[in-house]
């Protein structure tokens, strides 16, 4: 922005124009006004001096009336006297007049009256004490007359220069005041001029500002046009920015209400919608109306809702409570048909004044559906691990429970309250939770109507009751057969039959180790798994000797056992359509093998996929391990670093190096490693693994 | 010449006395005897006595004087002289006084007074009957202008 172009440069010129006018003025006026005192005081002199010679005059007159007796005979020597002081005091004054030298013909008049007087003195003087003849009188008495003479001339010549005066400064005061006025008017004219202006640039930028705020309240977009250089020039292209920020922030808003997996919802203080809702909204309760409560629409299928909404937000809007407290007194739930909707809410303005409140809906049905499961599961499973702990004081707990329902329905008020209380300790203890909250219900709703139960309202604990029981009895019922023996009891059987039975003894003594059946169970469980997960039918069959053995022993060999799963499910299993193509059974299947035999365990895994293109396998081995690959068995090149047909890896395998690290595992046993494959047909693992160190234990009927 | 002068005035004075107010009267204008004119017309006579003039060619003031009797001579001067009548006469002097403070001709109580005064101022001019001039023959005065009225 150029500073000569700004604003404030503007106002700065404008005024110091208007300073300078005034300034210029005010001097004008003050040199004219100066020379007007200057006449007005040359005026005022002459005026005083007038009024002198016209008392002197007034004397003089009737002084000449008396002139013949003061000279008469005998002389009257007052009079004389007083003649002479009266030419005497007429001379001082125009002795003084002349000292202050008024110019021009008055100047004139003066020298010629004071000639006149002296003359007129002179003669005054001369004649003194003396009685005058007729002419001699006649002379003094003439030159008298003429002294007095003069000096009325001389005040005709002074009012004349008065009166002169006096035009001057009418003139010299006419002028300066036309002047004042026509500077003033101009200056006014040009100074209203430049504030126009002025203000015209300032005014017109700032309607078209407030035009572009007014579209953008209303959610518009107008850019406001200016070129000027000036402050406002500056707003107007910030405006601009600003505008075409908010218009991007709005839409990029809109584009996340409308894709917002929540209902968002403004309400303002007056519970009305304030703004714009989120999509999800719409797709939910649709429309919300304008001018109404916003929670009447959303509880209107939901009875009770909009009651409790209403009070709470009552309550929130005074403000008498903190926001988070009043929020939590809102309701959390709303329930329209299946669904359940879950509502949060959050201020909207400062912490010291609420300006609304943002209303956060969202879909809770399937969350509270995995609550109420989870609730379930973890109660059935803490009642399980009861029902294996101490299995009769679960036994028991049924037993009493299911009495105490039958008589509840019979009785009265007395022992339905007596009977529910004792359940809801019970089933509280037991670790049925949910059973407790039903039965606390249902003592509320005696305490509340001050009635015995109807016995169909026991219905749905019973039901409830008869569920948990299912569930927990289905995962312990096992449990209720099982033998419970300490460790020491343990020691002593196997002790007992060591001397007398060695081999029940060493049966005995297997029970300490794990089944190879289970292990392998586990194996398959996730092959199955890794076939769900890549889309392929695979039925996993586990072929197992009844083997005992410590699972330490071959810990290395089972973890990595995992990656030949994998690659027989993920490159040997094909995918269904495949299969089908093939002319294979769409489900492909996976065989886990266990066998002891002559002190050797021997373990396979077997598939009936696609089998290994031991050529491309060669050939990709070469690449990577050179020329001496060429010769390599299968086993080598299937455990070759790097080693893999398959195209791509996937999430499972195929880097080509999980059965190499299988038959790392199996050598540091001791033991061997196999490989046999059909192209279209399926491969084939070995393991061997000796058990000559091992602690293990088979069936005889196995052996 | 002198014993012709006062012979003439006697004569004009015994040939007029009768006829003072049957008979015409002659004026005479007289002036200072120092003063440079011998005669006068009437033209002159009018603008100095009537103060047109402030001052003769010699510089001397102009100091007009007339008498206070009203006797025919004075009509004579005014009309004859001064070409005007009395009562425009007196608003000249008004407006002399007024415009330029100068003051009316001093006024003397008869001929021989102004006779007297001519004498003694030398830049005085009057007038007064030519028989009046029989008295003043010693007197430092002369005559510029006859006329008859």
């Amino acid at each position: 922005m150029n500073w000569l172009s700004s604003i404030r440069f503007r106002l700065m010129a404008t005024t110091g124009l208007l300073a300078a006018l005034l300034l210029s003025v005010t001097i004008l006026g003050t040199v004219q006004f100066a020379s007007i005192a200057r006449t007005v005081d040359r005026v005022s002199s002459e005026s005083e001096l007038l009024i002198r010679l016209t008392n002197t005059l007034d004397n003089g007159d009737s002084l000449t009336k008396t002139l013949s007796r003061g000279w008469a005979d005998p002389p009257d020597d007052g009079l004389q006297v007083r003649f002479l002081a009266t030419l005497t005091d007429a001379q001082q004054h125009l002795q003084r007049a002349i000292a202050r030298s008024p110019q021009g013909d008055v100047m004139k008049s003066l020298l010629e009256a004071s000639k006149t007087f002296s003359d007129a003195q002179e003669k005054t003087t001369a004649s003194r004490g003396k009685a005058l003849d007729e002419i001699e009188a006649l002379q003094l008495e003439e030159a008298i007359t003429d002294a007095l003479g003069t000096l009325a001339k001389l005040k005709i010549s002074i009012g004349k220069g008065v009166d002169a005066s006096l035009v001057g400064v009418r003139k010299d005061v006419r002028a300066p005041v036309k002047m004042f006025w026509t500077v003033a008017a101009v200056g006014l004219f040009v100074a209203l001029l430049v504030m126009a202006f002025v203000l015209t640039r300032i005014t017109t930028p700032i309607n078209k500002l407030l035009a572009g705020v007014r579209a953008l309240a209303q959610g518009e977009r107008l850019l406001v046009n200016t070129d000027a250089k000036d402050e406002l020039g500056e707003l107007a292209r910030s405006f601009n920015n600003m505008a075409e920020q908010i218009t991007d922030r709005t839409a990029r808003l809109r584009l996340v209400l409308d894709s917002t997996g929540d209902a968002l919802i403004p309400i303002g203080m007056d519970g009305r919608l304030a703004g714009a809702c989120s999509k999800r909204t719409n797709d939910w309760f649709g429309e919300i109306p304008e001018g109404v409560p916003v929670w009447e629409h959303l509880g209107a299928q939901c009875p009770g809702f909009a009651e409790k909404f209403s009070v709470a937000f009552d309550q929130m809007a005074s403000e008498i409570f903190p926001f988070e407290c009043a929020a939590d007194l809102m309701p959390k739930d709303l329930k329209i048909g299946k669904t359940i909707y879950g509502l949060s809410y959050r201020a909207v303005g400062s912490v010291e004044k609420l300006a609304g409140v943002l209303v956060v809906i969202s879909d809770v049905t399937a969350q509270r559906e995995a609550e109420a499961q989870e609730a379930e599961s973890k109660e059935v499973f803490s009642v399980v691990g009861l029902c294996f702990r101490d299995p009769e004081l679960y036994t028991g707990f049924v037993e009493d429970s299911l009495r105490r329902l039958d008589l509840m329905k019979q009785g009265g008020i007395i022992r339905q309250q007596a009977d529910l209380h004792t359940l809801k300790g019970n089933a509280g203890m037991i670790g049925f939770g949910r059973m407790a909250e039903a039965c606390h219900k249902l003592e509320d709703e005696i305490a509340e109507t001050g009635k015995a139960l109807d016995p169909s309202r026991f219905e749905q604990l019973e039901e409830m009751f008869a569920e948990s029981r299912k569930r927990v009895e289905a995962l312990a019922g096992q449990s209720q057969d099982m033998v419970q023996v300490q460790p020491d009891e343990f020691e002593w059987l196997r002790q007992t039959l060591l001397h007398r039975d060695p081999a029940t003894a060493a049966r005995v003594s297997s029970w300490r180790l794990t089944r190879a059946e289970r292990i392998l169970e586990q194996l398959g469980g996730h092959a199955k798994r890794i076939g769900e997960r890549m889309a392929k039918d695979v039925d996993v069959v586990v072929d197992c000797h009844d083997i005992r053995m410590d699972r330490k022993q071959f810990d290395g060999v089972w973890a990595s056992m995992v990656h030949a799963i994998r690659n027989a499910v993920d490159h040997g299993i094909e995918s269904p359509e495949e299969r089908a193509d093939r002319g294979k059974d769409r489900t492909g299947t996976v065989v886990l093998r266990g066998r002891a035999e002559n002190g050797i365990l021997r373990l396979s895994i077997e598939d009936d996929g696609r089998g290994i293109d031991v050529e491309r396998l060669r050939e990709k081995v070469t690449q990577i391990h050179g020329a001496a690959a060429a010769s390599w068995s299968l086993i080598d090149l299937v455990c070759a670093r790097g080693a893999s047909t398959a195209s791509e890896v996937t999430e499972n395998s195929g880097r080509g190096v999980g059965v190499g690290a299988l038959r790392d595992a199996v050598l540091v046993q001791g033991g061997a490693m196999r490989v046999e494959t059909k192209p279209g047909s399926g491969t084939r693992f070995d393991i061997e693994l000796p058990l000559a160190n091992a602690t293990w234990w088979q069936s005889a009927s196995a052996a | 010449m002198k014993i012709l002068r006062i012979a003439l005035i006697l004569v004009l004075a015994a040939l007029g006395k009768p006829a003072v107010s049957a008979t015409p009267v002659e004026i005479a204008v007289i002036v200072h005897a120092s003063n440079p004119n011998t005669t006068m017309t009437a033209d002159d006579i009018r603008s100095h006595f009537m103060k047109q003039k402030s001052a003769w060619p010699n510089g001397e003031k102009i100091r007009p004087v007339e008498s206070e009797m009203d006797d025919g001579a004075r009509t004579v001067f005014i009309t004859k002289v001064l070409k005007t009548n009395a009562t425009d006469l007196e608003r000249h002097w008004l407006e002399i006084k007024y415009r330029s403070a100068e003051s009316p001709p001093k006024r003397m109580t008869d001929d021989e007074g102004v006779i007297k005064y001519i004498g003694a101022f030398k830049g005085a001019i009057g007038f007064v009957a030519a028989s009046s001039l029989e008295k003043a023959s010693d007197k430092p005065i002369k005559v510029v202008f006859r006329i008859k009225g």
